[in-house]
């Protein structure tokens, strides 16, 4: 199929939808709890999930300050509440209410939990969806593009299942102890990567103890090196386009194009490897020469179990002699010997 | 004053400086006491104790030793001459971090808000500062409007610490090995080289490894990143990043100056060198995005940029001086990866299409260059074979063009769909494509493979593919995080110049996710995913004098193929997928959490279609050996695994936690044994050439025990003690054996899988990570916090490929039970060498690897550099001081 003539078609496609959107022309008024995109509540109280309300419902973070002022003291030193402090547009201007809704009826009722419009949490009477819809109001561009319909979003995660709001979570004490993480501004989440995101996936965590394994638990590396938890068009919620793309991001050089190519190579580096970690050198999915065997029984090799004794087995097998393996660019590589 | 001493010097010194905001905080700290004092029963939040930052500094030490090779123990450097103990410090401990006793700064985190009276703060943060694993990230800006940010990191990795050659880097990429060697190693009898290399017999004393020099591969990158982000509004962002990463260093590679290294007894050159890293990779991305509720749009443009200063890797053949011959090159050359870049355009949009429906979409088209100038295809002087046939193959003159001029063009498109249109439903369709076009000009070369072989002209092979995936599912919440979800995907591969050409994916799936009572959740998920090729023809199965492909049902043709007919590749061939998952997660009390997983992946490839419909198996009936098979090469491919989590509050101050988690892998293939027919001959007249009766069967599997307990607990407010251990135990075991009829020693059927041919099992591997790490923290005043750190690291590592390895062998063979060898060592390394027994004995171990002999067949000539990561135990004592301000 032509590139060219597949992104002329999907550039059109795009822009009809657009187009017949009113996206365009049509943007969500600041402050209000849209609906649109989310999913629809459950039967929650339905006080506390109304979608929209007159502005004369907000009475302004003052009002909440004067209960609240803890709360307020760990806020204001986070990034929204450092952000909220100048605030650039009415939604950011509302403060405790951009994100809890209009606190009226709670001000009215002399407080009390049941009377909060949005509440978040594992007690939050409010549905998953309606919890997201709050942060989505601001938080829906940029990495967050692709959350609508992407796995996490789909398992029914709840952004303050990770993320922590009201204060900054510093490096947990615990976490000396554990595994490093790559240097961070965000301190938004409950805990440091990788810890965090082990949680929920408890295999990786048995593959970050293999021998071989990449800069991980020494820090250099972390999930969001290569996976955006918001959600992605890419598989596997990869950060690019493709598993290939996202190794030779960092693997630059064996990126080719190349004159001689391996083919499987070239269509996926986790034919042979595997990328959270392993037991075989070189985070290989089975050690060599059987890696290799798998595929080839060529009539230029002996194809016998290859014994120990042979040097196609020990060291790094077949790669004793076939080291430029991913590809090669000498005239005379195309045994991958050069 | 050496410079170690300054950088710890200057860090001190930094330090001070450090503290010195503290003044500029003053005020807040006063403001934090009067708070304190008028409010003593609220309890201060951690974030604002931390307002300023902090700085963590003190001392460490680690000790522990190097073990599993006694061979390079100091003192026990048996044919090595220079004693030799491999150092902890360039051990495994250390293959991504720099573990150096001394003065140690863990992290400092520096944080000024409002500077100077503006709105604009300031940040700076490290890791590890001054060590060759050290990380800063420092942001000025101001929230919401702008941001500058600058990054620094660096990555060392060590490969090996047992690592020794003769060779010297005489300029970049240049390798050398002494003259006076060569021209010995020449001139010597083939039969006394073992014993020549290794010192022993009557060169006791002189051997050539003896003079070997230890150097440690490694090499370390090195990264800057500056990104600026301005915020034209909320919803409008501008960003541009700039990333420079050098590497620097060198690692292992094998070459060979041959088409192999056992081509014959007098030639077949190898050696391992380290080759030479010298890399600039230059990232720059510059982008927008722009956002509503409704509706987002982002674009951006990634370049991407290689460089790579050294461009060849050139050595001296070491067996050779002078008379080069075709065989026997004097240098060898190797291409290192050339330069290359990608261009990358990144368009991607978000819109509400009607009320309950929202449109995804990104598309992003890359082009990726290569333009790097060819090397000539050899140095040997000898060979002139290239060009027209008859042309000098040193000259650059006889390639077909000076450089590639590669080009590939990829496009990567995602359509995605998701509504809400019925309440309590979410339906979701996808389309993604990623297409990888490539446009290189085809040529025709002249190949000399290993600078010592000329096969003849051959032309490059474009290879090309294109994935389409449409992908719909639905998904019921039918209660508070609870839903069912169920799908479909469909996936179509079309694939350039590989065995097949388009194939289909039909995968269906389905999940739960069931929260029954509030404290219990329960997921699980299934998938069923059949591929089918519509024609798997493999180009290489063909008939060597017609070239008619030769399918796999094919019973009548008898030319020996290139490739085993029926064989197939399991990336592209039919493929039954099973996979399963399921979690379960339960709190019952506030203090008690538990969990547990499972699952399973399991891929089978042994299925007709295809393949053949009749089992390839030779034996059948009560005599069968295994089960029917339908192709050759992978025939599953299996993973296991289950775990539990818990998490136990004794108290609000203790917890404890415990963690088990299993896999297993099982992966089998089955293959056969071939040899082309001599002159004349096909494989019904050829003895056992091509013969079911010579089919062997191998399986890797792979369980892994991972366990870990500890707790966390805090005495009162001012003492956190927190301790766990770790224990992952893996073992690798690769079993093969033959799947014939042993008694047939005659005919088309000959059963060859004997002596070196015989399908045996390798030594199995053992890897075992201990962990062992205790904290304990003091809270002395508001501002200063105590720490000391214990670790016990312990890593067991045994590995057949690696640790017999010394520099010069051409075998391994295992000897089960210890001398004296048993009948059924595997055979194959007849002539062992670096033994302590003089003559050498067939099956004496090697004092190099206990239970091995390491030998030379006298067939192949190969220096090493004796690559091996030994186990290793280590203490890392860290006393630490954090100062906040």
């Amino acid at each position: 199929m032509s590139a060219i003539v597949t992104l002329r078609a999907s550039l059109t496609f795009v822009a009809v939808c657009l187009a017949s959107s009113g996206g365009w022309t049509r943007p969500a008024k600041a402050g209000q709890q849209s609906q649109e995109a989310t999913k629809p509540p459950a039967s929650q109280n339905a006080k506390a999930t109304t979608p929209s309300s007159a502005d004369g419902d907000y009475v302004g973070s003052e009002i909440c300050v004067a209960c609240h002022e803890d709360q307020q003291r760990r806020f204001k030193n986070t990034i929204m509440g450092k952000i909220m402090e100048h605030p650039r547009n009415p939604l950011e201007a509302r403060g405790c209410e951009s994100c809890h809704g209009p606190g009226r009826a709670h001000v009215e009722a002399g407080g009390g939990k049941d009377t909060i419009p949005i509440r978040f949490g594992k007690d939050s009477p409010n549905s998953v969806a309606e919890q997201n819809a709050a942060c989505e109001e601001c938080h829906s561009r940029g990495t967050h593009l692709f959350w609508k319909g992407s796995p996490h979003e789909s398992r029914g995660l709840a952004c303050v299942d990770c993320h922590q709001v009201k204060q900054e979570v510093h490096e947990a004490l615990s976490a000396d102890a554990r595994y490093s993480a790559p240097l961070t501004e965000n301190k938004g989440v409950k805990k440091s990567q990788p810890e965090l995101c082990l949680q929920c996936h408890p295999m990786r965590r048995a593959q970050l103890q293999r021998s071989s394994h990449m800069p991980y638990r020494e820090g250099k590396v972390t999930c969001t090196s290569c996976h955006n938890p918001h959600g992605s068009p890419n598989p596997s919620q990869l950060i690019q386009s493709s598993i290939n793309e996202n190794c030779l991001s960092c693997h630059t050089e064996r990126r080719g194009p190349f004159l001689w190519e391996h083919p499987p190579v070239l269509e996926n580096c986790a034919n042979c490897h595997e990328p959270h970690g392993s037991n075989n050198p070189q985070l290989l999915k089975v050690r060599m020469p059987r890696v290799c065997d798998s595929c080839h029984d060529s009539s230029r090799h002996p194809t016998q179990a290859q014994p120990l004794s042979s040097i196609k087995n020990f060291n790094r097998g077949c790669t004793n002699c076939h080291s430029y393996i991913h590809g090669s660019n000498h005239p005379s590589g195309n045994a991958f010997l050069r | 004053m050496n410079t170690r001493h300054l950088k710890q010097f200057g860090v001190f010194a930094l330090l001070i400086l450090l503290s010195s905001p503290r003044m500029l905080a003053q005020q807040d700290a006063k403001d934090q006491t009067k708070d304190q004092k008028t409010e003593p029963k609220k309890e201060q939040s951690q974030s604002e104790q931390m307002a300023h930052g902090s700085v963590e500094f003190g001392v460490r030490l680690a000790t522990g030793d190097v073990y599993g090779r006694p061979d390079l123990q100091n003192g026990q450097c048996l044919g090595c001459g220079t004693p030799f103990d491999p150092t902890l410090k360039t051990s495994k401990f250390n293959e991504y971090g720099d573990v150096r006793d001394g003065f140690y700064v863990p992290r400092f985190d520096i944080h000024f808000d409002n500077l100077l009276g503006s709105r604009n703060y300031f940040s700076l943060l490290s890791q590890k500062a001054v060590y060759r694993d050290q990380s800063y990230l420092a942001t000025f800006g101001q929230y919401g409007k702008f941001k500058v940010q600058f990054r620094y990191d660096q990555i060392p990795h060590i490969y090996s610490n047992t690592t020794r050659t003769l060779y010297t880097q005489t300029s970049p990429g240049v390798w050398s090995f002494p003259a006076g060697i060569r021209a010995e190693l020449q001139a010597a009898v083939p039969a006394n080289l073992p014993s020549l290399m290794a010192g022993t017999g009557s060169f006791t004393g002189q051997g050539v490894v003896t003079n070997f020099n230890f150097i440690t591969p490694s090499i370390l990158r090195r990264a800057g990143t500056i990104l600026g982000s301005y915020d034209l509004s909320a919803k409008w962002n501008l960003a541009a990043s700039f990333w420079r990463e050098s590497q620097k260093g060198v690692r292992p590679i094998g070459l060979i100056m041959n088409s192999s290294p056992s081509a014959s007894a007098t030639s077949g050159f190898g050696m391992e060198l380290p080759e030479t890293i010298n890399y600039y990779n230059n990232l720059v991305r510059v982008g927008t995005d722009y956002g509503t509720r409704a509706w987002s749009l982002q674009a951006s443009y990634v370049g991407s940029f290689l460089q790579n200063n050294v461009d060849a890797l050139t050595w001296d053949n070491p067996f050779r001086l002078t008379n080069e011959t075709i065989t026997t090159p004097l240098t060898g050359r190797m291409d290192l990866y050339p330069n290359n870049q990608a261009n990358y355009i990144v368009v991607a949009g978000a819109t509400n299409i009607t009320k309950y429906a929202r449109f995804m979409a990104s598309i992003s088209p890359g082009w990726l260059r290569q333009d790097a100038a060819f090397l000539p295809y050899t140095t040997n002087t000898a060979i002139n074979t290239c060009g027209n046939g008859t042309q000098a193959c040193t000259s650059l003159s006889v390639l077909p063009a000076p450089s590639l001029s590669g080009s590939r063009q990829t496009l990567a498109m995602n359509y995605t769909i998701a509504s809400t249109a019925w309440k309590n439903v979410e339906l979701k369709a996808t389309y993604r494509q990623y297409d990888s076009n490539n446009n290189t000009p085809t040529r025709t070369f002249t190949p000399v493979e290993g600078d010592a072989s000329a096969p003849g002209p051959q032309e490059n092979t474009l290879f090309g593919f294109n994935r389409k995936d449409l992908e719909a599912s639905g998904e019921w919440f039918f209660a508070k995080k609870s839903s069912v979800k169920a799908g479909y995907l469909a996936e179509w591969m079309d694939r350039t110049n590989r065995d097949v050409a388009h194939s289909m994916e039909n995968s269906f799936f389905t999940a739960v996710d069931w929260t029954p009572i509030k404290d219990l959740l329960i997921r699980a998920s299934y998938r069923y995913s059949d591929r089918n090729p519509n024609v798997y023809q493999d180009p290489n199965a063909s008939d060597p004098q017609t070239g008619a492909p030769v399918p796999c049902t094919d019973t009548t043709n008898v030319s020996f193929t290139a490739d085993q007919r029926c064989l197939r590749r399991f990336d592209e061939s039919a493929r039954l997928r099973n996979r399963a998952d399921g979690l379960v997660e339960y709190s019952p009390t506030d203090k008690l959490t538990l969990s547990a997983f499972a699952g399973t992946i399991q891929d089978n490839y042994n299925r007709t279609g295809s393949n053949r419909p009749t089992p390839l198996n030779f034996l059948t009936g009560p005599a069968a050996t295994v089960g029917p098979y339908y192709l050759y090469g992978m025939l599953k491919d299996l993973s296991y695994n289950y775990g539990f989590d818990a998490d136990y509050a004794l108290s609000p101050q203790v917890t404890l936690f415990a963690e088990y988690s299993y896999e297993r892998y099982h992966k089998r293939m089955i293959t056969r044994y071939r040899t082309p027919p001599g002159t004349g001959q096909d494989i019904l007249t050829c003895a056992g050439c091509d013969s079911p009766n010579n089919d062997w069967e191998s399986v890797a599997q792979e369980p892994v025990n991972i366990y870990t307990i500890g707790t966390d607990t805090h005495f009162g407010k001012r003492i956190y003690f927190s301790a766990y251990y770790s224990l992952s135990a893996g073992k690798g075991n690769v079993f093969s054996r033959p799947l014939g009829d042993p008694t047939i020693t005659t005919g088309t059927n000959d059963f060859l899988l004997t002596g070196t041919n015989a399908a045996v099992n390798y030594p199995e591997t053992v890897n075992r990570s201990h962990e062992v790490v205790v904290v304990f923290k003091y809270k002395l005043t508001e501002n200063l916090y105590p720490k000391f750190e214990y670790r016990y690291q312990q890593w067991d590592y045994k590995d057949y490929q690696t640790s017999p390895m010394t520099q010069y062998m051409g075998c391994v063979s295992p000897i089960p039970n210890g001398p004296p060898p048993p009948p059924n060592a595997v055979p194959g390394c007849t002539t062992p060498i670096l033994t302590s027994n003089t003559p050498n004995p067939v099956g004496v171990p090697s004092p190099y690897y206990p239970y091995f002999t390491v030998g030379d067949p006298s067939s192949a000539r190969y220096l090493f550099l004796g690559v091996d990561q030994p186990s290793y135990h280590a203490h890392t004592f860290i006393a630490t001081l954090e100062y906040r301000f």
